[in-house]
């Protein structure tokens, strides 16, 4: 499994290496499409079925089954 | 990575080229409006002048330290410096456009909250980015690459057409000052790409490699 990681992360640096422009460019629009998106969706109604919304789900994956696992 | 964090806090550039990215665009916008409506902009000024101190410098100060500069390192000094080495400048301003325009989708449709609402902005502010990225690539080509000079220029604009920046001093319309800024920035632009033969300020191929080693 580490094996397969590394190779995955020298791969990635590789590409990166190669195409400069484009990681920035993805790493930019996922920043901002994030910080847009994300805190809005966090709480936003009709996303998940049953009236729960991804906060909702982060807090009791997150707060209570993690820690409790 | 040396090299941009050379040239994105190279200030040791000649002083006419912070008053071309600090004092151009106010003094234009002046002219522009006085032209517009006459002289209640500068009656405006006059009355409010405090709020220069108070409202638009500090709006100035915070584009400065906290977005702007901080923004052209990526746009300018990483993305069209890298672009410009291998497209020319001109080519290079406008694929920067491109992608700086796009960047602009998510909070554009945040503020809109609606499809529609955001593709007539950001159609009707293409031009005005490519206008920008005209200006701000001549500018950081002039002034031997600094990103400092293109992202002053930048918070300048941006702290000119904030609702609290030189629109209340001036107690004019924000959406009117953005429209008038807008077509100033264009106007700029395809004059410095016109009188420039699309060179942008960069000099020969050469000195611009030999700038960002």
């Amino acid at each position: 499994m580490n094996v397969h990681l590394g190779m995955f992360i020298r791969a990635l640096r590789s590409w990166i290496i190669q195409h400069p422009i484009i990681s920035f460019l993805i790493l930019a629009y996922a920043t901002t499409a994030a910080l847009a998106f994300v805190p809005e969706a966090l709480t936003e109604l009709g996303l998940l079925p049953g009236g729960a919304t991804p906060h909702g789900v982060l807090e009791n994956v997150a707060g209570s089954a993690v820690p409790l696992s | 990575m040396r090299n941009l964090a050379r040239r994105s806090f190279k200030w040791r550039v000649p002083l006419r080229w912070y008053a071309v990215s600090l004092l151009a665009p106010p003094l234009i916008l002046l002219l522009a409006v006085m032209a517009l409506y006459g002289l209640a902009p500068l009656r405006a000024l006059a009355q409010n002048w405090s709020l220069i101190f108070t409202l638009f410098l500090p709006a100035l100060v915070i584009m400065i330290l906290f977005n702007n500069v901080a923004e052209e390192i990526g746009w300018t000094g990483f993305t069209f410096a890298r672009l410009q080495d291998r497209h020319g400048p001109l080519r290079a301003a406008l694929l920067t456009t491109v992608f700086f325009w796009l960047y602009h989708v998510p909070s554009c449709y945040v503020e809109t909250r609606s499809r529609l609402a955001t593709a007539v902005v950001l159609g009707i502010f293409l031009l005005p980015h490519l206008g920008s990225r005209l200006i701000i690539g001549w500018l950081y080509n002039s002034a031997g690459a600094s990103v400092l000079i293109a992202g002053l220029f930048h918070a300048m604009h941006n702290a000119i057409v904030s609702a609290t920046g030189l629109v209340a001093v001036l107690a004019l319309p924000q959406f009117e000052v953005l429209v008038i800024m807008a077509a100033v920035v264009v106007l700029a632009g395809a004059i410095i790409a016109v009188g420039t033969r699309g060179r942008l300020g960069l000099r020969q191929s050469s000195e611009s490699a030999a700038d960002r080693k």
